[in-house]
């Protein structure tokens, strides 16, 4: 079902994946669709091994040597990713697709201070012969843009200086700096404080939407995706259980395994009795769900 | 230790390390029974068959003093490897005893022994094994002795960093609230998880104690001719390489070299299967 | 009715480069009853990490008194009293159970640790029954029993981990976060397995975590830290509704809720 939209920045097409191990192929992706508008900010949810984090690093090809995709397609802004070349590819990562990672201070150069790391991000999309230090200033700028206050005196500290949150937001900045189209957050938050949580996502967030750069945020709070998302995609071992409006998925949940979900967290409960663990499993999976290995 | 699954990664992603083991195991046997199936006596000068090349009745040829190098080099192993082994024996268990006491105790305890091995470390190890041989006495015990003395600060730091990082890990917390007491913690639950890179050490540590054991001998300390040793012979032969009788030195050096080898790939194949997360 | 476990003006400052030090742990007082459950929320560095160790008698603290079942156990070192007859009733369930489980202990060995160690001579005679019973209580299935904890899924590990808690029956467990490192579901049934415990048990618990939302179902009362000091403290629903502390209303105003959208 090929759509023509003109607003349509990434389709995702039936994507089937597995990884080769010593059992044989593991299934992990088993025919995920997700589309994405331009400037839309879109939650993939599920536990963890539902396929959510790998389904975002399969855009960017960022996956294992062991990944195999047996079927499907991944179209940004209509070109076939999957038929890039490596070298084609490296042109879009980072630069029209950037990524914030869980962790961002380790995936800052912990040996250059933060301004330096931006700027080169900043120099390697340029095209109109930027300077060093223009870079430079351009990089303190969006860090101000950002809400990152003492923006100058911030891009002097190496990482090893920063606290947690502002490693984060700095590597928001990071994200933004090559001007893209689409930003993949993978659990950007799950490592901080909630107050610090709430400086994050309102950062990332604001900023999205400031520059109409759409976002895929992967996560397993349902609570954030629908605090900030526009649209929610809930997945559970490798497929698409649920989607639509974030904040409507998880106060209306249609099926039967996001509701599962729901009843065994403590939003809206009053009383721990009413927690009540999953004992859902999807009728096409023969494999018990509630207490096998995670992977 | 090694169940099915261990040999049969071994045997498909590290066949390297399977050939080093199995020749150190052949190493092993030689060096035991050696010298009952060596076809010369080691030690029988014989006048008339001076520096023969290798041939059908001397295998590795003869010296100077018409002795078969076959047979010194192989009665040698039995030597080199027991040097080697008890002293890294001896440091491994003293330096890791040692090592797990100071990182769990931590305090002026720690810092007073940890700075007592940074002096021992300051002295190039030869040197200090060729000072300690000098004091203890020119014997065997001697080079024993020094060899495990100077080898006792890797020992030491490396286990002493792997109780450090262990010592407030979950496990020794649950450990002290079920009551265990300090023996307890440091012999049932930090030592045994801290062992996999002390074996590591162990296996590279006995190739370079071996060179070392040789390298003594070498420079005439610790085992003296005419006993069969691989440092000895080397020595011996060394002036001859020049005048053409290359088997007089080749031979034995080959044996060391091969030894030394062995051990080094055993130990990094060691790491690779100790260590779960390289596997896949 | 006595208070179960009693700290008070509970301080304790960690040595930093230079001469200096920073108090962790800033004069805290704070009771929990028979039966009771305590909540102790607060961010990263707040000190309820290092306040519930204190509690638990695993590291020392500078100053304050601690009373646990009617004894003063201030004077008592945390290595004397591992082998403390009050130790077997103050027990403790970690974050994180594959780091708590010794790697090479089977679970039968893991659980019947604690009676190896501080059960009477009676109780060591039939460790076995004890361990399996523990396991019974802990929902872990009779073959998991020789699995060592690197073969168990992060569920089977808690309840490894919470069998070791209980097989001596203790009178106290402080949760440390106990469920962090589970999937929801997980989560939903540790929980449920925890409170039939104490009702069946008749615990008392301390509950520390991060998850404000988790906290306010479970807990009784509830403590917020924040930078090392009691913040507040109160009935844990009346908390939640009406925070008194500027602190908590922060705290409580960030935690992600379904079905709220934040203005952005």
């Amino acid at each position: 079902m090929t759509r023509t939209h003109e607003n349509r920045l990434l389709e995702i097409e039936d994507l089937q994946l597995g990884f080769d191990g010593a059992q044989g192929l593991l299934p992990a992706l088993r025919g995920v669709s997700v589309h994405l508008d331009r400037g839309e900010l879109v939650a993939l949810v599920g536990q963890s091994g539902s396929g959510k984090s790998v389904t975002g690093l399969t855009v960017l090809r960022l996956l294992g040597a062991n990944a195999r995709i047996a079927k499907g397609a991944i179209r940004f802004d209509g070109q076939d990713l999957l038929s890039f070349s490596e070298r084609q590819m490296r042109g879009i990562r980072g630069g029209r697709i950037a990524m914030v990672f869980q962790n961002a201070k380790a995936s800052l150069n912990p040996i250059r201070r933060v301004g330096d790391t931006l700027a080169d991000i900043v120099l390697a999309h340029d095209t109109t012969g930027l300077s060093r230090k223009q870079a430079l200033q351009k990089v303190v700028g969006l860090m101000a843009q950002i809400g990152i206050a003492l923006p100058e005196e911030r891009a002097r500290a190496y990482p090893s200086e920063l606290s947690g949150g502002m490693c984060q937001r700095i590597g928001i900045a990071a994200a933004l700096a090559s001007d893209p189209e689409l930003i993949i957050a993978d659990e950007p938050t799950s490592a901080l404080d909630v107050t610090t949580q709430q400086l994050v996502m309102d950062t990332l967030t604001e900023a999205a939407r400031a520059r109409g750069v759409a976002v895929i945020f992967i996560t397993h709070d349902l609570a954030l995706a629908s605090e900030y998302c526009d649209r929610a995609v809930v997945m559970n071992a490798g497929r698409i259980v649920e989607e639509g409006p974030a904040d409507r998925v998880f106060t209306d949940p249609q099926h039967p395994y996001t509701r599962a979900l729901l009843d065994a967290l403590p939003y809206g409960k009053t009383d721990a009795s009413e927690l009540r663990p999953m004992t859902w499993t999807d009728p096409e999976d023969s494999a018990p769900g509630a207490e096998g290995p995670r992977s | 230790m090694l169940s099915l699954a261990d040999i049969r990664f071994i045997l498909r992603r590290n066949l390297v390390t399977a050939i080093a083991g199995v020749l150190i195991v052949v190493l092993m046997v030689v060096a035991i029974i050696g010298p009952y199936i060596v076809p010369h006596d080691p030690l029988q000068t014989n006048l008339r068959e001076v520096l023969r090349p290798p041939s059908a009745s001397y295998w590795f040829g003869t010296d100077h003093l018409g002795r078969d190098i076959f047979s010194r080099v192989i009665t040698a192993a039995r030597l080199d490897f027991a040097i080697a082994i008890i002293a890294v024996a001896l440091s491994a268990a003293a330096g890791t005893a040692v090592g797990a006491f100071s990182g769990y105790l931590g305090g002026w305890v720690d810092k007073l022994l940890s700075r007592l091995v940074d002096v021992m470390m300051a002295f190039p190890l030869f040197v200090a094994a060729m000072a300690l041989v000098a004091v203890l006495g020119n014997s065997v015990q001697s080079i024993v002795l020094a060899t495990a003395i100077i080898n006792l600060p890797f020992y030491f730091r490396l286990m002493r960093a792997e109780i450090t990082q262990r010592r407030e890990a979950g496990y020794v917390e649950a450990a002290i609230i079920n009551g265990n007491g300090l023996g307890r913690i440091l012999f049932t639950f930090l030592i045994p998880n801290a062992l996999p890179p002390v074996i590591v050490q162990i296996s590279l540590n006995l190739g370079w104690a071996i060179l070392n054991t040789a390298g003594l001998a070498f420079i005439g300390l610790g085992v003296a001719p005419p006993t069969p040793e691989w440092g000895i012979m080397i020595q011996e032969g060394a002036a001859m390489m020049i005048s053409g009788q290359w088997w007089v030195v080749v031979f034995p050096g080959a044996a060391l070299a091969l030894s030394v080898f062995c051990f080094s790939l055993l130990g990094d194949g060691i790491r690779d299967i100790m260590d779960p997360r390289r596997r896949s | 009715m006595t208070p179960l476990l009693d700290l008070r003006a509970i301080t304790k400052r960690y040595p930093v480069p230079g001469g200096n030090s920073v108090t962790a742990v800033d004069a805290v007082d704070f009771h929990v009853m028979p039966g009771e459950i305590l909540g102790i929320v607060g961010e990263s560095g707040s000190g309820k990490t290092t306040l519930s160790r204190i509690a638990a008698r695993l590291i020392p603290h500078d100053e304050g008194r601690i009373t646990f079942d009617g004894e003063d156990i201030t004077r008592i070192s945390g290595a004397k009293f591992a082998r403390h007859p009050k130790r077997r009733a103050l027990q403790m369930v970690f974050q994180d159970p594959l780091a708590s489980l010794n790697p090479r202990f089977r679970a039968r060995e893991a659980i019947g640790d604690p009676v190896h160690r501080l059960g009477t001579a009676a109780e060591r005679g039939r460790a076995a029954e004890l361990v399996a019973e523990a396991a019974r209580l802990a929902g872990l299935p009779e073959r998991l029993m020789s699995a060592y904890p690197h073969q168990m899924s992060g569920g089977q590990r808690a309840r490894v981990d919470i069998a070791r808690a209980i097989v001596l029956r203790p009178k106290m467990i402080l949760l440390d976060e106990p469920t962090s490192a589970l999937d929801a579901s997980l989560q939903a049934h540790v929980i449920r397995t925890l409170l039939d415990l104490r009702s069946e048990l008749g615990l008392s618990f301390i509950f520390v975590s991060h998850d404000l939302n988790l906290v306010r179902l479970i807990s009784d009362r509830l403590l917020v830290m924040h930078r090392g000091r009691v913040v507040e403290q109160g009935v844990a629903q009346a908390v939640f509704e009406a925070p008194q502390a500027e602190y908590t209303k922060t705290l409580i105003a960030a935690i992600p809720q379904v079905g709220r959208r934040r203005s952005v």
